[in-house]
């Protein structure tokens, strides 16, 4: 009886032996499932922190005005997505919410009246007898800052080949609400505005990465009224009947290169 | 492949849809006849604004701040029966360091009388100067004007009484049309000249025969019709001379809208300050 009973624990204990061994792979198994997970997250869908630098070409117009196209126009995006779930759908696709940080632009626009058809030609005369005047031509010109807070749905199509090269391999689209403050300026043969206005703006566009670096393109548009600083009262020149609010539409087709460290 | 043949129209798709562009703005279409001039406005700056009554008659014609006409009918007619109005001027304060605005003329026009046109004829014009280092001074006059078979005004004569001569004097204003197109207008008093000007043009057709309020000869008052049709054609320049050796000349070049009626204007004054200007316009 007494030899059973050992027996009897000698094999409850072996089997209890067999189920620590067990558990003790399995756990060791999921930690390395774990860490594929983790690394093929990070190879595949990145650290989800992007820094965006780009060219944009950009128009702006108002309800009356011809259209003012940009000379140059650059822009600097940061921010973050934060994709889930942790295991990509269908091992391929995840989707995800961008968190832009801050987005700004500097755009230089082109004068919309040279290209108008005019009646005939403003002939400029200097005189040598006059004094220089302090003419500050700035041109025109618009400036933004602003954030956004968006959807984004990525897809790796690559990401269940065995080509681990071409693992990394994403393409991302995107739209974002964008709030923004706008500066629009133009000093130019004496005529001055200076405005400011807060924007709606919206994104959507996409990109194509590799690891840290995406080349991408967006479009960005929105509209605001803006009232311009009525400089005619403040100078004291009494010409104005104050200044009008005015709506101004703002549109870019931006391109993009984007690193992802 | 197959990865590659889908991927490539998505791209494509992508970056048309991200491609963002504005459209130029669409601007009132319709007649000119069913149009009236609402302001005229610099980057957002109004320059000048209209005022209308519920018969489309003009009520109000605002310049900057410096300058208000405004008209009041009788019944339904067209012709106004009183049109007033005020200019103002602006002196240095040194105490506060400030500008002062002040009102240095006012008149008032009665007994406005007009042809079958619609042109004024005649008024009678009661003006106060109130110039800040004169004694308000008043003046009344009877105001007449002419114009040709093509509704073309070709004379204005101011008859008032000049105190300083102790007599009655006469302004006149001849006005010099060809083709359609106004080229001198000349202001003598009892002979003795005082000024001319002298209208060259683009080869942009007027239409409308539409004045333009910053057109040197007639200023807003122009834009009323009440004195009869603008030029054939746009000017590009307006020559000043006072027969004192003092001339001034302002350069004009404009856009127009489909039906014809100016949409935007470059004006250079003697200054040489140009300023753009665009003009809006309400449907009737």
């Amino acid at each position: 009886m007494k030899k059973y009973l050992i027996i009897a624990a000698m094999t409850l204990l072996g089997i209890g032996q067999t189920n620590a061994q067990d558990y003790s792979v399995q756990s060791t198994e999921l930690a390395v499932q774990k860490e594929d997970l983790s690394s093929i997250n990070k190879r595949i869908w990145g650290k989800g922190r992007f820094l965006r630098l780009g060219y944009s070409k950009t128009e702006t117009g108002s309800q009356f005005d011809p259209v003012e196209k940009s000379k140059y126009s650059f822009f600097m995006t940061k921010g973050t997505t934060y994709r889930f779930p942790k295991k990509a759908i269908g091992g391929l696709v995840k989707i995800g919410i961008d968190a832009v940080w801050f987005d700004i632009q500097f755009s230089k626009f082109k004068s919309p009246y040279s290209d108008l058809d005019w009646s005939s030609d403003i002939i400029e005369t200097e005189d040598p007898d006059d004094e220089p005047e302090l003419d500050i031509n700035i041109g025109r010109m618009a400036f933004s800052a602003g954030m956004g807070i968006g959807p984004n749905v990525s897809v790796a199509p690559f990401a269940l080949t065995s080509i681990k090269g071409l693992q990394p391999l994403r393409a991302s689209i995107y739209f974002h609400y964008a709030p923004t403050m706008q500066i629009y300026a133009k000093s130019q043969g004496g005529d001055i505005e200076l405005s400011t206005a807060f924007c709606n703006m919206m994104n959507f566009g996409g990109n194509i990465s590799y690891r840290a670096i995406a080349l991408g393109i967006e479009g960005r548009w929105g509209k605001s009224k803006f009232k311009p600083l009525d400089f005619e009262s403040i100078l004291g020149d009494g010409e104005s009947l104050g200044s009008q609010k005015y709506t101004r539409k703002f549109a870019n087709t931006r391109f993009y290169i984007q690193f992802s460290f | 492949m197959k990865l590659i043949k889908a991927a490539l129209p998505t791209a494509v798709m992508l970056i048309a849809s991200a491609s963002c562009t504005l459209d130029e703005p669409s601007y009132p279409d319709g007649a000119a006849s069913q149009m009236r001039l609402s302001s005229v406005s610099s980057y957002g700056v109004t320059l000048m604004k209209w005022e209308y009554d519920k018969q489309n008659r003009v009520t109000e014609i605002n310049v900057g701040r410096d300058m208000i006409y405004r008209f009041t009918y009788t019944g339904n007619s067209e012709i106004p029966s009183t049109i007033s109005g005020e200019s103002y001027d602006y002196y240095y304060d040194y105490e506060t360091d400030k500008d002062v605005r002040y009102k240095n003329g006012e008149w008032e026009w009665t007994e406005i009388k007009a042809d079958s046109h619609g042109h004024i004829t005649q008024y009678n014009c009661d003006e106060t100067d109130f110039s800040i280092d004169h004694e308000p001074s008043n003046t009344v006059s009877v105001v007449k004007f002419t114009y040709d078979s093509n509704g073309q005004l070709t004379r204005m004569e101011d008859t008032y009484y000049d105190y300083l001569q102790n007599r009655v004097v006469t302004d006149v204003d001849n006005y010099t049309w060809s083709n359609g197109l106004l080229l001198q207008r000349k202001e003598v008093s009892d002979d003795s000249h005082l000024l001319t000007n002298l209208c060259e043009y683009s080869d942009l057709d007027n239409p409308n025969r539409q004045w333009d309020p910053n057109n040197a000869i007639l200023g807003p008052m122009g834009t009323t019709g009440f004195f009869g049709v603008g030029p054939k054609k746009f000017p590009s320049r307006i020559q000043t001379d006072n027969g004192n050796y003092y001339t001034e000349t302002i350069q004009y070049a404009y856009t127009l809208l489909p039906n014809g009626l100016i949409r935007m204007s470059k004006v250079k004054d003697g200054d040489d300050i140009t300023v753009v200007m665009t003009y809006t316009y309400e449907k009737l």
